[in-house]
């Protein structure tokens, strides 16, 4: 059975869609089974940043109750599964959100994660995404206007019986003024799973003919390092892992090749799988730690 | 480029903002005015809890023939449950799959059939579907749980 996670934050602009989709395939390449939802049924972003828009069966249909889930579940990039919403404006008016609780309940059995997109605001289509998950993600900005929409979100969420489990710090600069991640989570009495810095490249994944996940063409970005990190919080199997795995089929595959011709292979090089330069890595042993027993609630 | 542009804002002390503190310590406030600890066994003590958590006026948990199970009001709601559990029979009779009845007057008075029971709130604004259901699915489970009830 799946876990179905909400990433919501009440504030709009925060970086949900963009942290969903990437958290999402990082998953993914840990060889989870990952569903990716659009949730946010009135404005379809997550739809827009894996290119999927266009889908002919999407969301809304399933909600109106004119098509079912299965029929809606497509093949995303970086080996996701996604649910698009729809970007109609006549369908989003008619369907009734109230349903999708049911309708990820269904498809629970198949996937090991699932996220879903949750609006900006606290609305009823929020409130749908929040009762539909397991588990609520919050995702805010380091400066009061985000932790104070987050907080009055993690209330939402109590109140419908979803859990708030940990917040997403998006877009940290480290400057004077930015709130601490200490006060952050002392505020929203929750464990921060990953702090991620503003990036230029996560702006620049919309500025794309296809526009496409960053961790899918530029794996190796500051922002992307930090959601790894998130992942692997999540699965447990780090990227150091995932490198390790590739490292090995690609020693095996060339074992099978020079097998054939009996040679010896030569070590696959750091370059053939993608290594990390040191000038792009984060410094993550800033980050506090996650456990929800490390933090010092101030009741 | 960037990355000198903030090395030099910090070494020279460029940096003129500041972590604004006032609005940290209102929005802590906010947290603590709605933390709702719901882990009662008593279940007239969880309504009210829940009344709190809600942010409605009443609630009135019945059964399907319109005895009371329990009430947040005074006179132990045997009116509310009387009047609620006919109005959503009726209704039902009417429109078989209606899930939940929302009736606007001074206040909203809203009914909802959950597992064998009928829910009946009155707020001074509507309650979605979702929170209602999340409302009578916390009430269900502690009755199932709790056989102290």
């Amino acid at each position: 059975m799946g876990t179905v996670y909400a990433l919501a934050s009440g504030k709009g602009g925060v970086g949900k869609t963009t942290i969903t989709a990437n958290l999402g395939i990082a998953l993914a390449q840990r060889g989870k089974k990952v569903l990716l939802v659009d949730a946010d049924i009135a404005m379809a972003n997550l739809s827009l940043l894996l290119g999927m828009h266009s889908s002919p069966i999407t969301l809304h249909d399933v909600l109106l109750g004119e098509s079912s889930l299965q029929d809606a579940i497509y093949d995303g990039p970086g080996g996701v599964s996604f649910v698009p919403s729809g970007l109609s404006f006549e369908s989003y008016r008619r369907v009734d959100s109230s349903r999708l609780t049911g309708l990820i309940d269904s498809v629970k059995e198949e996937f090991d994660y699932i996220l879903l997109d949750a609006p900006a605001g606290i609305e009823t289509n929020v409130m749908s995404a929040l009762s539909a998950s397991d588990n609520v993600i919050l995702v805010t900005m380091p400066i009061s206007p985000s932790i104070a929409d987050v907080l009055k979100t993690k209330i939402v969420a109590e109140r419908l019986g979803a859990k708030p489990i940990g917040i997403i710090v998006n877009f940290v600069r480290k400057e004077k003024g930015e709130i601490l991640p200490e006060d952050i989570m002392k505020m929203l009495e929750l464990p921060i799973y990953g702090l991620v810095p503003y990036d230029e490249e996560i702006r620049k994944a919309f500025m794309r003919e296809k526009i496409m996940p960053t961790i899918l063409f530029k794996p190796n970005a500051k922002a992307i390092a930090s959601i790894n990190e998130i992942a692997e919080k999540l699965t447990g199997v780090s990227s150091a892992e995932i490198k390790k795995k590739k490292k090995s089929f690609i020693t095996s595959f060339l074992n099978k090749l020079f097998s054939i011709f009996k040679r010896k292979p030569k070590q696959s090089s750091k370059d053939d799988i993608g290594e990390e330069t040191e000038e792009e890595s984060f410094d993550q042993n800033e980050l506090p730690e996650i456990s929800e027993d490390s933090i010092e609630i101030e009741k | 480029m960037n990355s000198i542009k903030s090395l030099a804002t910090k070494l020279l002390g460029l940096d003129k903002t500041e972590i604004p503190k006032t609005q940290l310590s209102a929005i802590s406030e906010i947290l603590s005015k709605h933390n709702f600890n719901t882990n009662t066994t008593d279940l007239k003590k969880l309504l009210k809890l829940l009344k709190k958590k809600h942010l409605v006026d009443q609630i009135c948990v019945a059964s399907r023939n319109g005895s009371v199970i329990a009430s947040t009001a005074n006179g132990n709601g045997l009116k509310d449950a009387i009047i609620g559990t006919a109005m959503l029979n009726y209704i039902k009779s009417e429109i078989p799959k209606s899930e939940t009845v929302l009736i606007k007057s001074d206040e909203w008075y809203m009914l909802m059939p959950y597992k064998n029971k009928v829910f009946i709130v009155r707020a001074p604004a509507s309650l979605s579907t979702v929170e209602f259901n999340a409302l009578a699915k916390e009430v269900e489970n502690k009755i199932l749980k709790g056989k102290s009830f």
